[in-house]
């Protein structure tokens, strides 16, 4: 469904991504993980056209991706969250979620496009809330609208950047149970995550990235017991 | 369609048509003091329809104003007034298409300081054509076009930009922009082809600002490039614009209407100092009321309880 072959960028001297390679397939919910500055919000960006590759091919469902601006993938039927919320100013919950279906490949406007951007709140657990001031949502809760604008596009890959990250206890509990109902309609996912617990209980594969190169990949359970992997785990650990 | 919309639509209208009788008063001065709220208010309000929701600043609003009134002056002998009116609309747009075109994709404040150089260019431009060329500073202007008639032009084309600007608040178009000014990565990420907007909008506003400039040149008779160019211009348009509220239709008129009587009466009692009262009433619009009186009155109006 996704294959990324041999990419790589550079921010002027700094390779932020280096020489990667992996294929996500159909169905599957994946994982990017690795420490703090691996590269892993860099490939998110590489995949939805927000940085463009220094080298290297993404393909989505075996055609060519990377070259693209944002929008043309969006078309493609690829949506995503920002690691760091983006939260509509000026426009309410409910229009910030409509944002993601009016101009999308199956686009809805007017009754029908809010219709379906109350549905969406609903399904992210802000049901009856799409018309109260942005300025009234705390941080979880814009990230929930922001979940809530990927996914009324009805994509066929979504990409969740830290969607988890913040979340106390049961939030959290919701929110991996969200996930999974999402990849249970059929959704291919890629997430990048910090919480090894969410990426058991979420991701059949994933790949660990440590500092821009793919140091490990295959079946989750048996890449978290890598002595390698568990080593830039640790290293990370004591830099906090 | 409610009953509510349909008042409004009502009202709307009534507006429009008393004040096409207007000019049958028969007062000079209060005509004369209707143009300029009238022109300040197309310039402002078209502004707004672009800069309002994307938050771009343009200062270009004078170098279009400039190039509608300098193609009227050049023409007036030889080609006729409405086609000339016809020619001013389409080189507003093409000038601001290009310009659009060339800075829209780079970050605010390169566009800012980009429209801001453009009056000043053009300007530097017509002056060294007319002093090496021409041989006379500025163009006349003679025709026997009225008053009466400027202020029906400006009328007609004030009811076009409300017009628009009503659909725009309706379309696709206006919320991609208000998406757009929210945020523009996100933006692109949700389809939205941001450039294509942003360079819509501001073509519209290009072509109405050079309209406005050649509706007005009869009324100016002597056109020199130091008047029409006028940077003044485009920062009384924004500042206009900005102390009547941008994020409503109706806004930017609200701030032009008492700026307009200010204006008349700083430039009658301090004509030297009307630059540093524009400056000092700019600063005063942005730190006390930055939404604007149209913010103040919906703000006033929701703590009385009456939220629609």
């Amino acid at each position: 469904m996704l294959e990324v072959v041999n990419v790589s960028k550079r921010f002027g001297g700094l390779v932020a991504v280096d020489d990667v390679s992996f294929q996500v397939n159909k169905h599957e919910v994946f994982g990017l993980i690795g420490p703090n500055g691996s590269g892993k919000t860099t490939m998110m960006n590489l995949i939805s056209g927000a940085h463009k590759t220094t080298s290297g091919d993404i393909y989505f469902q075996e055609r060519l991706i990377s070259g693209m601006p944002p929008r043309g993938i969006f078309l493609r039927g690829v949506a995503r969250t920002f690691q760091l919320v983006k939260p509509l100013s000026g426009l309410t919950p409910a229009e910030s979620v409509m944002a993601g279906v009016v101009f999308s490949r199956n686009p809805l406007w007017g009754r029908e496009a809010e219709k379906a951007a109350q549905r969406m709140l609903t399904r992210v657990g802000l049901a009856g809330r799409g018309h109260e001031p942005l300025s009234s949502l705390t941080y979880i809760d814009q990230k929930r609208v922001e979940l809530a604008r990927a996914l009324i596009s009805d994509p066929q890959l979504l990409l969740l950047d830290e969607w988890l990250a913040g979340l106390n206890a049961t939030e959290l509990l919701e929110g991996i149970d969200l996930i999974k109902s999402i990849s249970a309609e059929g959704t291919t996912i890629v997430l990048v995550e910090h919480l090894m617990d969410a990426i058991r209980s979420l991701c059949q594969t994933c790949v660990v990235m440590n500092v821009g190169k793919v140091i490990a990949s295959g079946e989750t359970d048996s890449v978290l017991s890598i002595p390698e992997v568990i080593d830039a785990y640790l290293g990370d650990a004591s830099d906090v | 369609m409610n009953l509510n919309t349909s008042i409004r639509w009502i009202i709307g209208v009534a507006i429009f048509v008393l004040l096409a009788f207007l000019p049958l008063l028969d007062e000079p001065y209060y005509l004369a003091l209707a143009i300029s709220v009238l022109t300040y208010g197309v310039l402002a309000t078209s502004w707004a329809l672009f800069s309002g929701p994307t938050h771009y600043i343009s200062l270009a609003t004078a170098a279009f104003y400039g190039l509608g009134a300098y193609t009227v002056g050049l023409g007036i002998e030889s080609v006729p007034y409405v086609v000339l009116l016809i020619l001013a609309t389409v080189f507003g747009a093409a000038l601001a298409f290009l310009v659009g075109w060339a800075t829209l994709r780079l970050s605010g404040v390169y566009f800012v300081i980009f429209t801001l150089g453009l009056a000043e260019f053009i300007r530097q431009v017509i002056t060294w054509v007319q002093n090496n060329f021409t041989g006379s500073r500025g163009v006349y202007v003679l025709t026997d076009i009225t008053e009466q008639h400027i202020y029906w032009e400006l009328l007609a084309l004030a009811a076009v930009v409300a017009l628009f600007g009503l659909w725009l608040k309706r379309s696709r178009l206006g919320f991609s922009l208000r998406v757009i000014g929210g945020d523009e990565v996100v933006a692109s990420h949700v389809g939205i082809h941001s450039a294509r907007a942003k360079i819509l909008l501001f073509t519209f506003s290009g072509a109405v600002a050079a309209l406005t400039g050649a509706i007005l040149a009869p009324r100016l008779s002597y056109i020199e490039p130091s008047m029409v160019f006028s940077p003044d211009l485009s920062f009384q348009v924004v500042i206009m614009a900005l102390l009547g509220g941008v994020h409503r239709l109706w806004g930017p008129i609200v701030g032009v209407i008492p700026f307009t009587f200010l204006w008349e009466f700083i430039a009658a009692v301090a004509p030297t100092q009307t630059v540093l009262l524009l400056g000092v009433s700019f600063l005063v619009i942005v730190y006390f009321i930055p939404n604007g009186i149209a913010g103040l009155l919906e703000k006033w109006s929701h703590k009385g309880g009456s939220r629609e």
